[in-house]
């Protein structure tokens, strides 16, 4: 059956669950003509449709608007399935990962001096282990967190120069053996609106990357200003760099590059899929460039009186 | 501190291992120390002997930890409250301090030996 464009305007006007705010969003993009991807738009019975606009010119030329919608109701259905999945078995986790490390911290206290050399290592070594997993348990469950949008932001006026010093000056101490320079090179007006903690996790996460892989005696540069209405982070580092073939996935869950596998460089592979969480939840952009062998620069743009 | 070496912790905790290490790690220090096995036994403890500082874990059978907090705000309880759970959203934080728990420690992310040092505090 072959139904008119009006007929069909009519039937989707009916499905929809808020026609007005729906009408509303659509005149503005068209006024606009700027291309907005992926808006998630809500159905009745509680279906959802993804909506893609995109203003089409030939040469300059402006030929007319294209709208593309598609059903997305069990994509996100599984999503929500899988973040309580992962809450849920995260919890289960802690409670014994938090007995093992417990315990393994207090055997470690009464027995470490008494045991032999390689007692010594194998104590270490389950340790170390454990606290691992549970490093790895604890990000996945505040991912889920973050990904179920239920964690609520608290705007604080943050001195951005301050926030930077303080972070590498934390971070610096993990990494002491390293010897990097670091340059931090920042307006000491600056100021902005944002989270603080979540701020502190996303400029946290970059940094600490600088750090773990970049080989010993490498420079780190990082820099903030202000363009507009938005603050630009650059966080340049002379270390190992992202395999070319690797980088489209660098912002995906336990992502980890073919080039520090090998150099037993321990992480989770989830600390840039959270950077990447986290700069969308802050109304932020994040792009980089790297190059294997000479290093990466990250660059990452938030709004900067916290209008997310 | 020969004060704090007079003092009495209740801890209530459902996992029986966390309780037993809480009980060794905290008595090693001097204070008295007794472990309630979830929220009921907890408020029980409470009623016939108030500690000087209660440790309490939220998600315990019978009673939560919610519970034995809301219980003791509306019997103005004087001692302080330190909440040790795997928790860790906000949420419950905020939650627990608004019922008026002194601080919130997140299990992960304390070790054993630190945690005398975070009670001490509390009990001075």
């Amino acid at each position: 059956m072959l139904l008119s464009g009006d007929d069909l305007t009519e039937r989707f006007r009916r499905c929809l669950l808020n026609p007005e705010d729906h009408m509303q969003s659509v005149m503005a993009m068209i006024a606009e003509q700027q291309p907005v991807l992926g808006s998630d738009i809500l159905l009745k019975e509680g279906r959802v449709v993804q909506r893609d606009y995109l203003p089409v010119y030939d040469e300059g030329t402006f030929l007319g608007q294209l709208f593309l919608y598609r059903e997305v109701t069990r994509e996100r259905r599984i999503d929500a399935a899988k973040s309580e999945f992962m809450s849920l078995a995260s919890h289960q986790l802690r409670t014994p990962l938090t007995s093992m490390r417990w315990a393994m911290s207090m055997l470690n206290r009464s027995f470490y001096e008494r045991a032999n050399e390689f007692e010594q290592k194998l104590l270490l070594e389950a340790q170390e282990g454990v606290g691992r997993l549970s490093d790895t348990v604890d990000t996945m469950l505040h991912i889920s967190s973050l990904e179920s949008g239920e964690t609520p932001l608290t705007m604080a006026e943050i001195d951005v120069a301050g926030f930077l010093r303080e972070l590498v000056h934390y971070v610096k101490k993990e990494f002491q053996d390293k010897q990097h320079a670091v340059s931090i090179e920042c307006d000491p007006a600056l100021r902005m609106r944002c989270d603080p903690n979540l701020l502190k996790e996303l400029l946290g996460n970059l940094i600490n990357n600088a750090f773990k892989y970049t080989p010993e005696n490498g420079s780190i540069r990082l820099e903030a200003i202000q363009e507009g209405g938005m603050v630009r982070f650059t966080i340049q580092d002379s270390g190992y760099g992202i395999p070319t073939h690797q980088q489209a996935h660098l912002f995906k869950k336990f992502f980890r590059g073919d080039n520090i596998v090998d150099k037993v460089i321990k992480g989770t592979g989830l600390g840039l899929y959270l950077v990447s969480l986290v700069t969308n939840l802050l109304g932020g952009a994040i792009e980089f460039e790297s190059v294997e062998g000479r290093g990466t620069t990250f660059r990452l743009r938030l709004p900067a009186d916290g209008d997310c | 501190m020969e004060i704090v070496n007079t003092k009495r912790i209740l801890i209530a905790e459902d996992e029986r291992m966390i309780g037993d290490m809480l009980h060794f790690e905290l008595s090693s220090h001097g204070p008295q120390v007794t472990v309630a096995r979830d929220g009921e036994e907890a408020i029980a403890q409470i009623e016939s002997s108030p500690p000087d500082l209660l440790l309490l874990d939220l998600l315990m059978p019978k009673k939560s930890g919610y519970d034995v907090l809301e219980y003791l705000r509306s019997h103005n309880a004087s001692f302080p409250v330190v909440v040790l759970s795997n928790l860790s959203d906000q949420k419950e934080q905020q939650k627990c301090i608004e019922l008026g728990a002194k601080e919130f420690l997140v299990k992960s992310r304390v070790d054993p030996d630190q945690l005398w040092g975070k009670l001490q505090k509390h009990l001075v």
